[in-house]
């Protein structure tokens, strides 16, 4: 097991690494200067080298993409003397626009993409999942058809637009709900909620449809199995046989997407946060795109990465706690 | 990795022979839910290939700004009801600069269709081609192949496209989309094609084809490529809709096609600031964004269901 959690992490440090060198080589290679952008428009020629020193950007690109990964482990220090600039533990650079340290501001805007993402994630597993499991129960009937046809339709609406009428309707025209803005839940538990309440029904209304169906199909697939029929056989309870024989199974494929959607949304539901203005990851990275701020783009890309990476790493060691087949193969 | 991904993976019969593809063609033309999402995307690329035709026949262009149909006096917004339908704009015109969103809409729908059937069909050719060479090889270059794919898959993907598209230079927009989603395509494509080879690599047919002296150009073309059309048809058909939702996703996000191209993305982002005022300027195309995607949505799920016996389960 251990062996095998190794593995795991090499692999997703490797991943990790890619995912760095691409992103580097994507914005640093780029014809858009990034002193320039730090420069501003009062710019000289003299300035803008030193700039370039000082970002380091003068010397060759794999140098800077080691000092770049060094700086990501053991931080590191902008410039020499006593103007240099230094960059704790994990550096990521500073933002064009602010001049904040990247990994400030990551965590700065964590906590509310994490409320987002972690509410709309109960809230779509609760829904999706007992959908599917009555759709399967009642196979064909109306209900079935129903929530099939609503769960297509979840699925094919664009997040953006869902947002968009959610706030017309409850915040415009019928006043229920305040608009949303970032309050810590230790402050103000009753805003927080309010502010959160459209952006989960958002997210859960793409994301129930996706696990109502797959919920569905698994079910529809174990409760066919030989061992639901042993169970019934001997006589079991129709609810234990359904918990235990039929809903256990079922259950494993939607813990592995559960575990891989909720780790991309930890990096930032950039477009529900956009919508909403929330502050979180997310509206970092779109903010960070309008403004060409390059420092942040790259740590929220590198950031978001290691969610879905890490979460990759999880789903697979759930895997193989639960199903030592996998760890020998794996 | 592997694991957690071949959960939703389509399985689908490795022989379905041609009288069987239209029987199965004939019970899904009866559903009603496929006969109409096949008209309205029948109708979408109708509209997508005649939008010149149409917005000359409207005399409104994607692009012509017309300031008797906004009121200056309201900051802007349109004149009339629902964003200013009229008898010369139909689904009403953009606050502030009175383009006709009817026009619009018709020139989106050719954008978003170009590029989504674009990325799809590149999708479906770089997996084929890599989950044939991966499934009937074997050895090391299923081992390359695969790994790849793995890796592609695990990427953050949205975040890197837009990553990539914000940090583009001034390259044709809509050929760059293409590129990018298709190439982040291609590995879900490549995993179901490589899974089907390697059963039918083994299949007797093959070894007869060897066995009368084909080539391994022959064999794949021939003998593997025309079985592979069932699960290349059920992946395509559930490419289309997420590539026209990634798409519009981007542009929405402002790195997708560029002003003054019109995207249905794009008028919705650009409706943002509008919608307590002029609501109608982001549902029409959100409408027109829903209904291809689920049209789509709803044909590719009858398509696998017909041909994946074990999603059959109606």
């Amino acid at each position: 097991m251990i062996l095998y959690l190794l593995r795991r992490l090499a692999a997703a440090a490797t991943i990790l690494l890619i995912v760095c060198a691409l992103t580097f080589a994507i914005f640093y290679l780029m014809p858009d200067d990034p002193a320039q952008g730090a420069c501003g428009k009062a710019c000289t020629p003299e300035r803008l080298a030193q700039i370039r020193a000082m970002l380091g950007i003068d010397r060759p690109v794999t140098d800077q993409f080691f000092a770049y990964l060094r700086g990501i482990v053991a931080g590191r220090r902008y410039g020499t003397g006593a103007a240099a600039i230094s960059c704790p533990f994990p550096c990521l650079g500073f933002s064009f626009q602010t001049n904040q340290p990247v990994w400030q501001l990551l965590t700065d805007r964590l906590p509310v993409s994490a409320s987002i993402s972690v509410g709309a994630a109960l809230l779509w597993l609760a829904v999706g999942v007992a959908a599917g499991v009555l759709s399967a129960l009642r196979r064909g009937s109306l209900w079935d058809r129903a929530a099939m046809v609503a769960a297509l339709g979840g699925i094919s609406l664009p997040i953006y637009l869902t947002a968009l009428v959610l706030q017309y309707v409850l915040v415009v025209k019928l006043g229920v709900l305040p608009y949303p803005r970032a309050v810590p839940v230790t402050a103000d538990p009753v805003g927080w909620a309010q502010s959160m309440l459209m952006p989960w029904i958002a997210l859960a209304m793409l994301y129930a449809g996706i696990y109502a169906r797959i919920t569905r199909g698994e079910m529809l697939e174990s409760l066919g199995r030989d061992y639901v029929r042993t169970a019934r056989a001997k006589g079991l309870p129709e609810r234990t046989v359904l918990r235990r024989h039929a809903l256990r199974p079922a259950l494993m494929p939607v813990v592995t997407i559960f575990g891989m959607d909720l780790g991309a949304l930890l990096g930032g539901a950039l477009i529900t946060e956009s919508v909403f203005g929330l502050p979180g990851v997310g509206k970092l990275a779109a903010d960070a795109i309008t403004s060409a701020d390059q420092p942040v783009i790259v740590g929220v890309t590198l950031f978001a990465a290691a969610f879905v990476v890490l979460a990759n790493v999880g789903v697979d060691l759930a895997y193989a706690a639960l199903d030592p087949r996998v760890r020998a193969t794996g | 990795m592997t694991v957690a991904g071949s959960a939703t993976l389509p399985v689908v019969p490795a022989a379905a022979g041609g009288d069987g593809r239209t029987a199965a063609l004939r019970r899904l033309l009866v559903r009603p839910a496929v006969a109409a999402s096949l008209a309205v995307i029948v109708l979408l690329v109708v509209v997508a290939l005649a939008a010149p035709l149409i917005t000359g026949l409207t005399g409104t262009t994607p692009t012509a700004f017309d300031g008797s149909a906004v009121d200056p006096a309201l900051g802007g917004l349109a004149r009339g009801t629902a964003g200013g339908i009229s008898e010369r704009h139909w689904l009403g015109v953009e606050p502030i600069n009175g383009r006709d969103v009817f026009a619009r809409v018709v020139w989106g729908t050719r954008v978003s269709l170009l590029i989504a059937l674009s990325a799809t069909a590149l999708s479906i050719t770089l997996g084929t081609a890599m989950g044939l060479l991966a499934g009937f090889l074997g050895g090391l270059a299923d081992a390359v192949i695969g790994r790849v794919m793995d890796l592609l898959m695990s990427f953050p993907s949205l975040i890197f496209m837009i990553a990539l598209m914000s940090a583009a230079p001034a390259v044709d927009r809509e050929l760059l989309l293409v590129v990018v989603l298709g190439f982040f395509g291609w590995p879900y494509v490549g995993r179901i094609v490589r899974g089907q080879a390697m059963v039918l690599a083994r299949g007797e047919f093959v070894e007869a084809a060897r066995a009368l002296g084909a080539r391994r150009r022959s064999l794949l073309l021939l003998e593997l490529l025309p079985n592979l059309t069932g699960p290349i048809l059920v992946v395509a058909t559930v490419s289309i809709p997420s590539c026209v939702a990634t798409e519009a996703g981007l542009s929405f996000l402002g790195v997708g096609v560029r002003p003054p191209t019109a995207s249905w993305g794009q008028m919705i982002a650009s409706a943002v600031p509008w919608y307590a005022a002029d609501p109608a300027y982001f549902l029409i195309p959100g409408g027109f964004l829903f209904a291809t995607v689920l049209a789509f949505n709803v044909l590719g799920d009858a398509v696998r269901d017909e041909l994946d016996p074990r999603s059959g389960q109606r």
